[in-house]
């Protein structure tokens, strides 16, 4: 989790990506320093570059953003 | 022969099969006789809220069938393997329409609209399978995927929502530049119906298209369709992010 830092805070029991749903950059770069991503099916992927948390199984869907749930 | 189209929900779990590969298993045993059909399968997003209790995504997947099996037939296969496939701690759901059944059109697509944007009931998705006959029924868990499945085939009848499960493969992947096809050559290829601009404006049948890396397809005007942008002089595949509309 400390790893992930820079890109998510944790929001009550929500640890939330910090730029939001449209980000690619930031949520490559979270991607690329996380050893848990692991990508989700290819139809659920949003981002052309496979390794970015908008892609990856261990993210969910808010209404206003994106949450990791591997640290759950 | 009669038509039918079949939606699913909520059959997955993190790390399991997903609920795309589940439908497209349920469409190839459905049509596996002799002039039996299935269309693409089409991925319909819904409303993420703390009151739905999806996994990650919330999505749900339908697909047109052609067929001379029963109703009862349909259920049964369908329900089966559902029952088999679906993920121990998934809630799936499935849905079931005639479409010579003379059905409330207007309606199914209000619900699939309505779901995409605020939190509906089990009850609500049973009372309007009831009043208009489609069958409804759900698999396990909480049930809670029967709301998706039935919004799923409003979506699919409302004719602009949906990516295409899978991926189009024209050859695109084996050069590093990508290959370019007329519109028309990617129609024969790939089985779409149309190839559109991000505007909705469809592509002669002689524009060129330049096909790079991942190819999607998306469900717009009713038909299936790819999606393309004006990228640096001409037609390109659309990216991931365009294709998020759908």
């Amino acid at each position: 989790m400390m790893q992930l830092k820079p890109w998510y805070q944790l929001e009550g029991k929500v640890f939330r990506f910090r730029f939001g749903t449209e980000n690619s950059e930031a949520s490559r770069e979270a991607a690329q320093t996380c050893k848990q991503f692991s990508p989700d099916d290819e139809d659920e992927q949003i981002d052309d570059t496979l390794v970015s948390c908008y892609n990856c199984m261990n993210r969910r869907w808010l209404i206003d953003g994106v949450e990791c749930i591997q640290f759950k | 022969m009669k038509s039918w189209l079949i939606c699913i929900d909520d059959t997955d779990d993190i790390g399991t099969k997903g609920t795309g590969e589940i439908a497209q298993e349920i469409a190839e045993i459905l049509s596996g006789d002799e002039h039996e059909s299935c269309s693409f399968i089409t991925r319909h997003q819904l409303y993420v809220h703390p009151d739905i209790p999806y996994t990650s995504h919330n999505s749900a997947m339908c697909f047109y069938l052609e067929t001379n099996k029963s109703l009862a037939m349909i259920e049964q296969l369908a329900i089966a393997h559902l029952l088999e496939e679906s993920a121990p701690a998934s809630d799936p759901g499935l849905a079931i329409l005639a479409c010579d059944s003379g059905f409330d059109r207007e309606a199914l697509i209000h619900f699939g609209l309505e779901a995409k944007g605020q939190v509906k009931t089990k009850q609500d998705a049973y009372d309007l399978a009831m009043r208009l006959g489609v069958s409804l029924s759900e698999h396990g868990g909480t049930g809670q995927g029967v709301i998706g499945a039935l919004a799923g085939i409003g979506l699919r009848l409302y004719g602009q929502d949906g990516r295409v499960k899978g991926q189009i493969d024209l050859g695109q992947e084996l050069y590093e530049e990508g290959v370019e096809l007329t519109v028309e050559e990617v129609l024969t290829r790939s089985g779409l119906d149309i190839v559109v601009d991000l505007s909705g404006q469809q592509l002669k049948s002689t524009e060129v298209i330049h096909l790079t890396k991942k190819v999607k397809a998306v469900y717009c005007q009713h038909q299936f369709a790819l999606l393309v942008y004006r990228h640096e002089g001409r037609w390109c595949n659309a990216l991931k992010r365009q294709l998020k509309e759908y």
